[in-house]
């Protein structure tokens, strides 16, 4: 049985993976969609509204998913006439303009929040949605949309030179991104029980935002593994409180003045070293590697390096 | 409702000095330096601190440009020269983790993060110097002006300016003519420090009071001016910025005060949408 402060902890940690994930899919495509926090917003109000209105879980967090979905598809479209640091400012203006919309016309609590929502989660299910995301994001990179999103990201006029269709993979990483953004909304709105409109503000984007850098924006366990080490460690470490901002601030300019990728392209690196040192000789070496070493010039950085991958 | 109007420009001056700090970055460098809000935060808290300690505002705004060109320089030299090679997103988080870092910096450190303000003496005698009738701050107007001429003639005929174009449209072959694109860098932040120095003295001296949140909204309005008017004029950038002063303004006025943010969010969306390139269509 898991302690309330633990249960909120794994939770919570989930709740940001699913939005780093979110976050993740369309840089695969180099394209800075940032309004995931929006997307998270409609989620989470609509399903509560609904719950709120007399309708079960099960049947408002689906609603709550596919209002997400709709967004995000509609936002995407937004992706088609703008690009780079414009369409990452105007999704963020969208974002913001929609948690204004709430806190400005007063509608579902307005700035007083939206009170009294049935709790619906604990960790075991967060932790059983993730596994189930983990798993479809995994399935999603092996297969060749995922390799026609990444191959639009390097280059998107030779992606449509080889017969890739970049509007609809734009708005199939924004459907997919809304997807996330949709269960990580209903997962919040059905733990805390109150939602205050300040949560989804720009201080959350970049907090989300931190997760995703740290662990590796373009690699699958990246935003797994950001939330873990900043997210899960620190929750014991209750001294850092005060000072969480400046040490993941830190902790970001650090990574990427080491390595942009991220600690999963560290950790990649890492092991591809260590795997290329423990490879035995006269295993997997190329004919180049042989004469070097005929020739009484046996580099085992140049062998390790015509080994093939 | 002349001394309303007057206080939209003078805030309107404000947001289109940090749009005009965002521009020569990104005229430089290609990339919106997001820690730029921030920087101009931290001016007007320096601002603050000079006047609280010698009492002068002329002390303050000395301190506020000294600030924001060191400020500026040191980010660079220190961090982003050292990523200026990585993708558009790793250098847009990297500046929001600076500009975090510097937001909780003066939160942990001033007032222990509640709200400061000048004293009332030294604001006042600063909005009422050489204020005609209702319209204050013409000082700040007639400074802003005098800088935007300066800094037109800088990037136009200085031999700065055109190397900044020169690094900007093309900095591989900027190098091969002998300019040292690392130092046009710096300069440029230096330039756009210079901005934030000029932004923190109107925050300290025209808002009722001082916050370390205070960057996210202007940020935004710096954003929105810089996609909406381009980066390659400095006119149209001051323009968009009286005229998102004055629509503000307006809409306290005569409009809900409580829908002033939404509606200035919803007219940045709405721009972009139609006009992607922007009004003046100049390159982004």
């Amino acid at each position: 049985m898991l302690s309330p402060y633990a249960d909120g902890l794994i939770t919570f940690g989930v709740v940001y993976t699913l939005m780093a994930a979110a976050i993740h899919i369309p840089l695969l495509a180099n394209y800075l969609l940032l309004s995931q926090v929006g997307f998270m917003l409609i989620a989470s109000y609509s399903s509560a509204a609904l719950v709120l209105a007399g309708w079960p879980w099960i049947l408002a967090a689906p609603v709550g998913v596919l209002a997400s979905i709709v967004a995000a598809a509609l936002v995407g479209l937004l992706g088609l006439r703008v690009k780079d640091f414009p369409l990452a400012i105007a999704s963020i203006a969208i974002s913001e303009a929609l948690r204004l919309t709430i806190m400005s016309t007063g509608i579902l609590g307005g700035i007083s929040g939206l009170s009294g929502i049935p709790k619906a989660a604990n960790a075991q299910v967060s932790v059983l949605i993730l596994a189930a995301v983990m798993l479809g994001l995994a399935w999603f990179h092996q297969t060749r949309t995922c390799r026609a999103v990444i191959a639009l990201g390097d280059d998107e006029i030779s992606a449509r030179a080889f017969g890739h269709n970049p509007v609809r993979l734009k708005l199939l990483v924004g459907v997919l991104s809304g997807l996330l953004c949709g269960c990580a909304g209903v997962l919040y709105a059905a733990y805390v029980r109150f939602l205050d409109p300040n949560f989804f503000g720009f201080s959350t984007l970049i907090f989300i935002l931190v997760f995703v850098v740290v662990g590796g924006a373009r690699r699958m366990f990246g935003p797994l593994l950001g939330v873990a080490l900043l997210w899960v460690l620190p929750g014991y470490l209750s001294f850092l409180a005060d000072y969480r901002l400046v040490a993941y601030s830190a902790v970001v300019l650090l990574i990427l003045m080491i390595d942009p990728g991220g600690l999963s392209a560290l950790a990649e690196k890492a092991a591809r070293k260590i795997f290329a040192a423990a490879r035995p000789l006269g295993r997997g070496t190329t004919n180049r590697s042989i004469q070097i070493r005929s020739q009484g010039g046996v580099n085992d950085k140049a062998s390790a390096h015509d080994q093939p991958a | 409702m002349l001394s309303a109007l007057s206080s939209g420009v003078v805030v309107g001056l404000c947001y289109a000095l940090i749009a005009y700090g965002l521009a020569i970055v990104y005229r430089a460098s290609g990339y919106f330096n997001m820690a730029q809000g921030e920087i101009c935060m931290v001016c007007g808290y320096a601002v603050f601190l000079a006047v609280h300690v010698s009492g002068s505002l002329v002390v303050g705004v000395a301190a506020s440009m000294a600030v924001g060109m060191l400020a500026n320089a040191a980010q660079q030299i220190v961090i982003v020269k050292r990523i200026q090679s990585a993708d558009h997103f790793s250098i847009l988080v990297a500046t929001l983790a600076i500009g975090t870092m510097l937001t909780e910096f003066v939160r942990l450190s001033i007032n222990e993060g509640l709200p400061v303000s000048l004293a009332a003496n030294v604001r006042n005698a600063a909005l009422n110097f050489a204020s005609f009738e209702q319209v204050h701050g013409i000082w700040i107007m007639l400074a802003v002006l005098g800088l935007a001429l300066l800094l037109d003639f800088w990037l136009r005929a200085g031999r700065g300016g055109l190397a900044l174009r020169a690094v900007g449209d093309a900095p591989q072959v900027a190098l091969l003519f002998g300019v040292a694109v690392p130092r046009v860098h710096l300069q440029a932040m230096a330039v756009a420090g210079l901005a934030a120095g000029f932004t923190g003295v109107i925050l300290a001296v025209s808002f009722s009071y001082l916050t370390p949140y205070i960057s996210t909204t202007l940020m935004f309005h710096g954003l929105a001016i810089v996609l909406i008017f381009g980066v390659t004029w400095i006119w149209g950038v001051l323009l968009g910025g009286v005229a998102l002063g004055l629509i503000e303004a307006s809409i306290v006025l005569w409009g809900p005060v409580e829908y002033r943010e939404l509606i200035t969010f919803v007219v940045i969306i709405a721009v972009l949408l139609l006009r992607p390139a922007g009004v003046f269509r100049s390159r982004i």
